[in-house]
């Protein structure tokens, strides 16, 4: 079944000078430079039917593993 | 944390509650010395049906809290207790119920992450303070019960004069049976909702807190649980608050916590539940609004955002945990007031750290 990403929903960001600082679980992220630039391919991507990312495996893991998004089934729209 | 001020991190972790404490019913079936919540004999207070609390709870969960809190009241005493316990897990919740084990816990036992037990004193002296003769034979067979499930547990004992000789005898009682389970001894505080128990109530000075510390000390660490803002008092540690971390300040009132009263109002804190303090009813009102502009929540917001702390916790090392501590344990609480308030236990208790203040 194909997967689509979306933010997890007890996470919360703030944008501030192409930089991203995100909130979860208790924990602080940021994401600055060229990070900050694949984090914003990431979100223009949620919420998209088939939010196809360009963007490396291993940063969608990261995020993954620390709860900042999450793989979902995609449905039939 | 470069592009980002220490403020702009505080509203980003504040920007969604994560724990809601639920008090489903106002009837109690002890009527404990100290309570918060002040009940008296013969009181019956009309619940909200279940229909109403599911909507509760959806509104909750969309809000982004995943761990439901059920304090007291006696939760138990709810009627369809069992069923919300299911609809509950099936949003999403991680669900600990606060009890005062006179009720039989086991249906409640497949739903529950966690339970805190409020034990008083072994026997009598439990007793004596819920004023409920029988009431410590119910809650030994509920926490044992609970124990031998393996659940989490959480021994919760309100200290007041009655029972201050028993912290040691608590924890050693249970500990026989099992060591499975966490400890808090907590100084009982006269709310301004809750009973009055002035003759009751334990005298804090220099003396008594030196004493205290001394018997939590004997509790081994991973399994004390601090509350109140005790914290501060109890860690002396300089790197526990070490500046070079992003710390955020123990007290959750206002920030990452809501309190739902059993009518559906919203209160910053379960000591805190004036009309001075209401942020708004969450069965009938947007909860986003009541969260980002409860009127009770925005003191202990701008507390910390725009320090409204006295000069004393400024230079004290331990400002970005304890942000001048619990707002209960201010010399004002009565009056409603905290701005620019010290918690009166920090320089009794030799608290300050790299400060001259300790009395």
């Amino acid at each position: 079944m194909e997967k689509k990403i979306k933010l997890n929903p007890v996470a919360s960001f703030l944008k501030k000078n192409n930089s991203f600082a995100f909130y979860v679980n208790f924990n602080f992220y940021f994401f600055y430079g060229s990070a900050a630039l694949l984090m914003e391919k990431v979100l223009n991507a949620i919420d998209k039917k088939n939010n196809p990312l360009d963007v490396p495996i291993s940063f969608i893991e990261y995020l993954k593993n620390k709860n900042i998004i999450e793989e979902v089934a995609n449905e039939k729209f | 944390m470069k592009n980002f001020s220490m403020n702009e991190l505080y509203q980003l972790a504040w920007s969604k509650p994560s724990l809601a404490q639920v008090e489903l019913t106002h009837n109690c079936n002890q009527r404990c010395i100290f309570c918060y919540n002040g009940h008296f004999e013969n009181q019956n207070f009309k619940n909200l049906a279940e229909t109403e609390w599911l909507v509760i709870f959806q509104k909750l969960f969309q809000l982004g809290i995943r761990d439901l809190n059920l304090t007291g009241s006696e939760t138990f005493l709810y009627p369809n207790l069992i069923f919300l316990l299911k609809k509950a897990k099936e949003i999403g919740f991680r669900i600990r119920i606060d009890t005062n084990g006179m009720l039989d816990i086991s249906e409640a036992i497949p739903y529950v992450e966690e339970f805190a037990f409020s034990v008083h004193g072994i026997g009598k002296t439990h007793e004596e303070i819920t004023q409920t003769p029988g009431s410590f034979a119910n809650l030994e067979e509920n926490l044992l019960k609970a124990l031998s499930n393996n659940v989490k547990i959480l021994i919760n004992m309100t200290l007041t004069k009655i029972n201050y000789h028993q912290i040691k005898t608590v924890y050693e009682h249970f500990s026989n049976y099992s060591q499975n389970f966490k400890f808090s001894p907590f100084l009982a505080i006269p709310s301004n909702e809750g009973r009055n128990f002035d003759q009751h109530l334990l005298t804090i000075n220099r003396e008594f807190l030196k004493n205290y510390i001394g018997q939590l000390r004997t509790i081994p660490a991973e399994r004390l649980v601090l509350k109140h803002g005790f914290h501060s008092i109890f860690i002396n540690n300089p790197g526990h608050y070490d500046c070079s971390q992003i710390l955020l300040p123990n007290c959750a009132g206002g920030k990452n916590k809501i309190v739902v009263d059993y009518d559906g109002a919203v209160y910053p804190c379960n000591f805190f539940k004036g009309k001075e303090h209401y942020c708004g009813n969450i069965l009938t009102d947007d909860a986003t609004k009541i969260w980002r502009s409860g009127k009770g929540f925005l003191p202990f917001r701008s507390l910390i955002t725009e320090e409204k702390i006295p000069s004393t916790c400024k230079k004290c090392a331990k400002k970005p945990r304890c942000f001048s501590g619990c707002r209960a344990w201010t010399k004002l609480y009565r009056k409603g007031e905290f701005d620019y308030e010290k918690d009166i236990r920090c320089g009794l208790g030799a608290a300050y750290l790299r400060s001259r203040d300790n009395e």
